[in-house]
């Protein structure tokens, strides 16, 4: 009788510490292809519309890729901005699927505090270097793992981050000033959006 | 007769309800998930049909064996826990999902013992197949970069000049993308399915049984590659025109023939034992 009644209590406090205090969750209150500007320093963006395959995994609304332009320099930028932790995933999934060789990566920084990862694959036997991070409206992570666990932790000490972004950056025959300079003007740009648009 | 049911299963009926509570904001997107043709846990209704089958037909058996609180049992309704709280305050559906199955097993072991959960294995095996419990795209991934990879060799050698870079298959002048849909997993999880329920009919032992659920992820993986293959040739002569239509039938037909081998092979091979 006994163990029958600590079962059955193990179950009840289960779920009241589960849902105690418990933070609801929040809508998205823009969309990252409205927001992020289609002219970038000086650098002219071009929306592209992805495989369809792409949709399934993401809304539409989540959803940003463009190729920037700037002289005969092209750089291709990729964000995913979502309040569903399933739609950030690995930028390698992406990217194996399109025969991207991603095997070669490291980790850099640059500007003040922004951690990423750069690869050097290749494409279609070019040289192709992308720069991806993740951010959570208020810091930047190079890895998933480290992302996903810093969102884990806050969301059961109930500070919960509610948007989450994955950010890649991307060309051919570009130079890694270039990638890094673009990829740090796009990070400011979506510190700035996000300081203008917390609820 | 109701009083009396409540009063022989009064502790169980509590733990039905305080785990339909635990578990009510679940309930829609498995669901959901079950109803979704295009979902990889389309079986859902058919595995439910299937546990309920399971149960009624060994109920008698199950009355007779005799009930032995398991201290153990505490370890999985433990783990079920720690996982429900994580899964629930750090939004981890597939966590979630996970701690159901994980607190039954544990349930049924602490009320009812070693014996009754080993004959209760195959419905909660079953169950967690049909729950979200994985991050489905870390495994559609790879298999759609195996499945490519198989396909464009099997190309190769029936003379096509064909190449397969990451998941997009290019054959002649030919493109085409293996899609998470194309990954051959709702499939595999179909013969998955298949495998355990031919095993029980035909009283398949456990190490055997293993042994067959094995086998079925190469299996799977070799069928749908045919599919792909299928699909490639169709193209090649067609187009793009019709080509998902084309896939989608070709995979059912490939599955219906994948789940008659498998009974086959596990009626054949068993049949083969019992004759002296």
């Amino acid at each position: 009788m006994k163990y029958k009644i600590t079962i059955i209590f193990l179950l009840i406090f289960s779920f009241f510490f589960a849902n105690y205090n418990l933070a609801s969750k929040k809508e998205l209150t823009y969309k990252i292809n409205e927001v992020f500007p289609q002219k970038f320093n000086e650098w002219k963006g071009t929306d592209i519309k992805a495989d369809k395959v792409v949709y399934t995994m993401i809304d539409p609304d989540e959803f940003l890729f463009r190729r920037y332009e700037y002289k005969d320099k092209k750089i291709y930028l990729t964000i995913v901005l979502t309040n569903k932790r399933d739609h950030i995933h690995d930028p390698q999934v992406c990217y194996r699927g399109q025969g991207v060789n991603m095997d070669n990566q490291i980790r850099i920084q640059f500007g003040k505090d922004i951690n990423a990862y750069m690869v050097n694959a290749d494409k279609n036997q070019a040289p192709y270097k992308i720069i991806y991070w993740y951010f959570d409206q208020d810091k930047t992570y190079s890895s998933r793992s480290e992302f996903m666990k810093h969102i884990i932790i806050s969301n059961i000490l109930n500070k919960p981050a509610f948007n989450y972004s994955l950010i890649a950056v991307s060309g051919a025959n570009i130079s890694e000033e270039d990638l890094k300079d673009f990829s740090y003007n796009v990070s400011q740009k979506l510190y700035e959006i996000s300081k203008n648009n917390k609820s | 007769m109701m009083k009396n049911f409540f009063k022989k299963y009064f502790f169980e009926v509590v733990i039905i309800l305080v785990l339909a509570v635990m578990y009510k904001d679940s309930f829609p997107l498995w669901f959901k998930e079950w109803v979704d043709p295009d979902s990889f846990y389309g079986l859902g209704f058919f595995v439910l049909g299937f546990n309920v089958y399971y149960i009624k037909t060994n109920f008698a058996a199950l009355k007779e064996i005799p009930k032995s609180l398991s201290p153990y049992g505490i370890i999985p309704v433990l783990i079920g826990s720690l996982l429900y709280i994580i899964g629930v305050r750090a939004s981890l559906d597939y966590l979630i999902s996970f701690s159901l199955p994980v607190l039954i097993l544990g349930v049924i072991l602490s009320l009812y013992g070693y014996k009754t959960l080993f004959k209760l294995l195959i419905p909660i095996i079953l169950l967690t197949l049909i729950l979200p419990v994985f991050p489905l795209h870390r495994i559609t991934m790879p298999l759609q970069l195996i499945s490519a990879k198989l396909s464009s060799e099997v190309l190769k050698f029936l003379g096509l000049n064909s190449i397969a870079k990451g998941s997009i298959l290019y054959i002649n002048n030919f493109r085409m993308s293996v899609v998470a849909g194309c990954s051959g997993l709702k499939s595999l999880f179909s013969l998955l399915f298949v495998t355990i329920i031919s095993s029980y009919l035909e009283n398949v032992k456990l190490p055997k049984t293993i042994l067959y659920l094995l086998l079925t992820i190469p299996f799977a993986i070799a069928m749908n590659t045919i599919r792909i293959v299928f699909t490639a040739f169709y193209g090649l002569y067609n187009g793009h025109a019709g080509l998902e239509k084309f896939h989608d039938s070709a995979g059912i037909v490939i599955n219906i023939i994948s789940i008659l081998i498998i009974i086959f092979i596990i009626r054949f091979s068993e049949k083969r034992e019992e004759a002296p």
